[in-house]
């Protein structure tokens, strides 16, 4: 295994459950040596992306039909958590690395590959620290906020051979329908979810000036470097894509 | 020889998980790092590998239950070995030889994939957090866990301990000094109970409950106002009626006539059929009237809403409740049918008691709580009659209606109640 790291851009396919899969895809790979850990951005495209153990809710079933009914794409992620909401205006990282202890460390490992994310969003001048922020989309223990409001989502995935940690940035989405769409997924689910305007940001908000996809990519890219080291960008491998292909089945609700 | 293989260390302050999925089930082989386990923590997802090769003995947890780091989750052994029976049980009673003593610290090391410094005393961080935290000193604790391994209860046993022992001595004759007898803890535990407490998840309509009405508690500024209505006349009325409607198959109780006179009353009175636009910081006045019920169903307390009460006669009212309350039993209620509720009843008349003070059914802004109705003295004209009395308290949200205009809204309603006539009218 290459001890370098390589990086991949944003990917706007405009298919959600392709953009999800790949992450596996790619996890597995690095899993078994073929291709280095991997920072990647990414953009699924308009859809509902729910957590993994999310179709224990009461009436999941019903609330994926009124979602699709609406001609909204639904996945489920590899990660747990809950639902958030995809468009243009929201940005995705993901850090895939190969799992090489038997340690598990899940604080640590939040730490140390969302240090990048910190240091890039750092540097246009948005200050984030980890916070729980009750009220916000997806809440946990590990959100980027700033000034006590959310920015950044993650969720973090174990399994043999990789540690996949991903999330999703909040760059200037439109909230209300983000929050209309998930607050719909929970109702129809049977689970009341209040999520709260004021309990979220955005790093256009934060900046106060537009900023693009690509621009907020390269500075997230620089934050990287600094973090883990030199990222090389490289192509995805076909068999990365292939195996997507085969995984895509499984996540498409 | 079986090892049991326990929740490991997931990270500093992550003390528990949940186990989603088993990925092997018992009498199965492993192979070692074969994914055995998927564990969901706040936020993660893991997937914990078979330590060693062997044989699935025994899974001691089952899918959808959370465990604290340290907790068993499956007993591995060489191929054709059995489970012991009862085997976690035994163990944690007696105290192991000095032989396996030594085979099962090493064994306890590798499940937990943890290595602990030699001469201290073997506990993991959580149980030296919980012995911190209760002032206790590990070295003073007999071990009962595998290889003498101090668990949680053992701590908890010791200060229980501790806190016993003056009591013992004030019952019991001649006791000996406690720092020469230390009194074995493993058979208080049994008298106590292995299981102290009993961990529920939050799911479900609890979560729901929970949610909204941490919500409501921590937006709404909350006023009660409490007051007697007499309502002898109404069961009079009631009880004329009552068999006549049954004829038709409804059962009629006094829901139906209390919505009555709270639709008529919430007209005269819209403050209190309102909610509040923080984003737009406007007060929403509306002019449907959508009554909650607050029910009780086996999972947790749900509010059925009786759509337009007010363009509904005493008898239909009576049958939307009827039919409302058996969905709910039978939980076959819609999310349609729980919402757009305008104002809320809750009766806790069943439960006896003299008054409650509601927490209001946010966003709405007042809800209604009543409750038995018991003959009791009252002094009319100088002298003392038996009534039929009833005890309404009206909780409000003081931050758009005042305390008199809920006083208002309260001495309307118990004037249509104590002279039931005016409900055919209205006002």
């Amino acid at each position: 295994m290459s001890a370098l790291w390589r990086f991949s851009k944003a990917e706007c396919l405009n298919d959600p459950a392709l953009n999800y899969v790949l992450d596996r895809a790619i996890a597995e790979h690095v899993a078994e040596g073929s291709v280095p850990a991997t920072v990647r951005f990414w953009q699924p495209g308009r859809c509902l992306a729910v957590g993994r153990f999310e179709s224990r809710l009461p009436h999941f079933q019903e609330a994926v039909q009124h979602i699709k009914s609406q001609g909204i794409e639904i996945v489920q992620r590899v990660s747990g958590g809950k639902a958030v909401w995809q468009d243009i205006g929201y940005l995705n990282f993901s850090v895939i690395a190969p799992k090489q202890s038997l340690k598990i460390g899940i604080p640590e490992t939040y730490r140390k590959f969302s240090e990048g994310l910190q240091l890039g969003l750092g540097s246009l001048g948005v200050k984030t620290e980890f916070k729980h922020v009750q009220g916000a989309f997806c809440d946990g223990p590990y959100d980027l906020a700033v000034n006590g409001k959310k920015l950044v989502g993650t969720a973090q995935v174990q399994k043999r051979g990789f540690i996949i940690v991903h999330g999703t940035i909040l760059v200037d989405g439109n909230l209300d329908e983000m929050i209309a769409r998930i607050s719909e997924f929970y109702e129809y689910a049977g689970q009341l979810t209040r999520l709260r305007k004021e309990t979220m940001t955005t790093v256009v908000t934060e900046l106060g000036w537009p900023l693009t996809t690509e621009d907020l990519v390269k500075a997230l890219r620089e934050g990287y470097q600094q973090s883990l080291g030199e990222l090389t960008e490289e192509e995805l491998l076909p068999s990365e894509w292939e195996r997507a292909l085969e995984l895509k089945k499984e996540v498409v609700l | 020889m079986a090892v049991e293989f326990k929740l490991p260390d997931i990270g500093e302050g992550v003390h528990e998980g949940e186990i989603v999925k088993w990925l092997v089930k018992e009498g199965d082989a492993l192979k070692e790092d074969q994914p055995m386990v998927e564990v969901m923590t706040d936020k993660a997802t893991v997937e914990i590998p078979s330590p060693s090769a062997g044989k699935v003995l025994q899974i001691y947890v089952k899918e959808g239950e959370v465990v604290k780091v340290g907790s068993v989750l499956v007993v591995i052994g060489k191929e054709g070995e059995q489970p012991k029976q009862d085997g976690r049980k035994v163990e944690a009673a007696t105290q192991p030889s000095g032989d396996e003593r030594g085979s099962k610290v090493k064994m306890a090391e590798t499940a937990a994939m943890t290595t602990l410094p030699k001469g201290r005393v073997l506990a993991t961080p959580a149980t030296r957090k919980l012995a911190r935290e209760l002032s206790v000193d590990l070295a003073q604790v007999q071990g009962t866990g595998p290889g003498g391994r101090v668990t949680d209860e053992d701590v908890r046993g010791f200060t229980e301990r501790k806190e016993a022992v003056p009591t013992r001595t004030a019952v019991g004759s001649a006791p000996a000094p406690a720092a020469e007898r230390p009194a074995p803890v493993a058979p208080l535990r049994r008298v106590m109970g292995d299981e102290l407490e009993d961990r529920i998840p939050m799911r479900g309509i609890r979560k729901r409950i929970s949610d909204h009405m941490h919500h409501a508690k921590t937006t709404a500024a909350h006023f009660t106002y409490v007051d007697e209505v007499d309502v002898t006349e109404l069961v009079k009325v009631r009880d004329e009626l009552k068999a006549l409607v049954e004829k038709q198959g409804v059962k009629l109780t006094f829901l139906p006539f209390i919505l009555r006179a709270c639709v008529a009353s919430l007209k005269k009175h819209p403050y209190l059929n309102a909610s509040i636009d923080h984003e737009k910081g406007e007060i929403v006045l509306k002019h449907y009237y959508n009554i909650g019920i607050a029910t009780a169903t086996e999972e947790g307390l749900i509010v059925p809403v009786v759509k337009a009460a007010d363009l509904l006669s005493i008898l239909e009212m009576a049958q939307e409740i009827e039919r409302l309350a058996a969905k709910a039993r039978e939980r076959k209620i819609t999310v349609e049918e729980l919402q757009g509720g305008t104002f809320t009843i809750t009766s806790l008349g069943a439960a006896g008691g003299l008054f409650a003070t509601p927490i209001v059914n946010s966003p709405e802004s007042a809800i209604l709580g009543i409750h038995e109705i018991k003959k009791r003295p009252v002094v009319i004209d100088n002298e003392i009659k038996i009534r039929d009395i009833m005890l309404i308290a009206l909780s409000f949200d003081h931050r758009l209606i005042d305390g008199h205009v809920g006083a208002a809204f309260a001495k309307d309603v118990k004037a249509f109640l104590e002279d039931p006539k005016w409900l055919l009218v209205g006002a």
